[in-house]
């Protein structure tokens, strides 16, 4: 009983974590561009992060050490230092994306420019942290993130036409705009198979004390709250296609977002999209907050637990305490914050061969992982999706340069 | 993989004059379609007040970009740039209905907002070939 409660909650906190302003901005801009055929880069980005987040949290369950932990000492100080500066930096911009998605909330709830809010929401991102624990933070905010779920039941009232929706779970050929389609296509998936969204749940592992015995959970939790999270992100993109498509309303604002839920709901409709907004961007900038302060302290070998005292572990808060001023900074420099997310997840992209390459020896390294590590399936997976993040590293900028605008 | 994305890149991503004029429009037929989305549900009460107006102040300031860019694009392009400057100075008036709370000076604006947005989708149309 109480695992099954476990699964539950782990379920539900993934589902309630899955879903953040990159996943929901690209999934709109896809509908509202491309109707239902980029269901597929959804459904793939899913599967891949299916695959990545079980992996991680196995590793760590097993050795009980974290995946850039384990980097360090495996590939050397050299390499870490290197995934520590690309991943470090492009976290940085995602949290950014984050941070300015809460102020964007609260500017439809208030009517007051966004820049406004940018150093109440990081107080707020900062005191919740600080205050709370790591439960708090991964079980609570994900929980109130359950009000994400609204886009999969509007998408379910406005009864799509679900042969097209299935037939957009299969690769296809844009008609037109193909550079445009297929920097949508590589933003949808850099949303999707995040390095933050493992390596925080490999660390999680850790923080909530899991062993051997919570390999199953480990996987159950894996597949069904990515799944879940994945079908959130398919319910936004049916309701671009659905109500923005037929209009010619193309996602270039934030502003353009309450279009989404207004006709499903009416008024009630605007609320539920800017509370999801409001929380799922505040949960994953707590969260984007702690994995850059877990990759450091992993990384350097200092204390870190988001369960101690703060002041216990002085370096591991004021990594945070710092990281979280370096993203409302990049607010206050004033990039609009939907084409600093868009351009974020593209970055994601480009960047994941330097943290998937890793997985492919770490989850075969018997030191590590002993008699748990990866077998032919989840090798020949992990290498497909190497294969994928390169090619997906190599059009990236050009489809930044030509496709982005 | 890698060669049929960059072929399918290269191939998208020579874009002339007419294809960005053609993006420019789609963009402000985008900005006018919000415009005209929201105006209504203002006026039937579905959003708030501050909500609508910062959302046209904002497609406002899209639509004077889109302008700009028209005029750096193509100085033959006079009856879009004509339709767009409309559609702009049209929204920036509802949006100030709106701040004062107007309701019945918003439906007038509305009926005319369609009818310039008609022609702009018109503008944006491909010339059929002879």
């Amino acid at each position: 009983m109480k695992k099954m409660l476990e699964i539950a909650l782990g379920i539900v906190t993934s589902v309630g974590g899955f879903l953040e302003i990159g996943s929901i901005a690209t999934a709109a801009q896809g509908g509202a561009e491309f109707s239902f055929r980029l269901i597929w880069a959804i459904a793939l980005g899913g599967l891949c992060v299916i695959f990545l987040v079980e992996q991680s949290g196995r590793f760590a369950a097993v050795s009980g050490r974290t995946i850039p932990d384990a980097i360090r000492e495996s590939f050397g100080a050299n390499y870490f230092l290197f995934l520590y500066l690309i991943l470090g930096v492009v976290s940085l911009l995602v949290l950014g994306a984050e941070i300015g998605g809460v102020c964007i909330a609260l500017e439809l709830a208030t009517g007051i420019a966004f820049q406004w809010w940018t150093f109440p929401a990081a107080f707020i991102i900062w005191l919740v942290i600080w205050k709370g624990t790591f439960g708090v933070i991964e079980k609570g905010v994900s929980m109130l993130g359950l009000i994400t779920l609204s886009f999969v039941v509007g998408a379910w009232m406005v009864h799509p036409p679900w042969s097209q929706v299935l037939v957009g779970a299969l690769p296809s050929l844009p008609s037109h705009d193909s550079s445009h389609y297929w920097f949508i296509a590589v933003s949808i998936m850099g949303a999707s198979i995040s390095p933050y969204l493992f390596f925080f749940y490999s660390s999680g592992v850790i923080e909530d004390e899991w062993d051997v015995s919570y390999l199953k959970i480990n996987r159950v939790i894996a597949a069904g709250g990515m799944t879940f999270g994945s079908v959130m992100s398919i319910g936004v993109l049916v309701l671009a296609a659905i109500y923005l498509l037929p209009k010619g309303i193309q996602v270039e604002h934030y502003t353009q977002l309450p279009l989404l839920l207004i006709p499903v709901f009416g008024r009630t409709g605007f609320w539920l999209l800017v509370a999801s907004l409001g929380i799922t961007c505040l949960g994953a900038a707590m969260e984007l907050t702690l994995e850059i302060a877990y990759l450091t302290a992993q990384g350097f070998g200092w204390n870190w637990s988001e369960n101690q005292r703060p002041l216990a572990e002085a370096r591991f808060s004021f990594i945070y305490t710092a990281t979280i001023i370096l993203g409302a900074l990049i607010v206050l420099i004033g990039i609009d914050p939907l084409k600093l997310t868009v351009f974020t997840m593209a970055l994601t992209a480009a960047t994941l061969p330097v943290s998937i390459v890793p997985f492919l020896f770490l989850m075969n390294d018997y030191n590590y992982v002993r008699t748990y590590g990866n077998g032919w399936v989840s090798n020949v997976v992990v290498l497909v999706i190497t294969g994928l993040a390169f090619v997906l590293a190599v059009v990236t900028i050009p489809l930044q340069i030509y496709g982005g605008g | 993989m890698v060669l049929v994305l960059l072929c399918l890149l290269m191939n998208g991503c020579a874009k002339g004059a007419e294809q960005k004029l053609k993006d420019t429009l789609r963009r402000a037929v985008s900005a006018t379609a919000t415009v005209l989305t929201v105006g209504e549900w203002w006026s039937k009460g579905l959003v708030p007040t501050a909500y609508a107006a910062g959302t046209l102040e904002r497609m406002s300031t899209e639509l004077e970009q889109e302008i700009a860019e028209i005029d750096s694009i193509s100085s033959a392009a006079v009856e879009q740039r004509l339709v767009v400057n409309t559609i702009q100075e049209m929204v920036a008036k509802m949006a100030t209905e709106i701040r004062q709370n107007h309701r019945a000076a918003l439906f007038p604006l509305l009926d005319q907002l369609k009818g310039q947005h008609t022609i702009l989708i018109t503008l944006n149309q491909p010339i059929p070939k002879q």
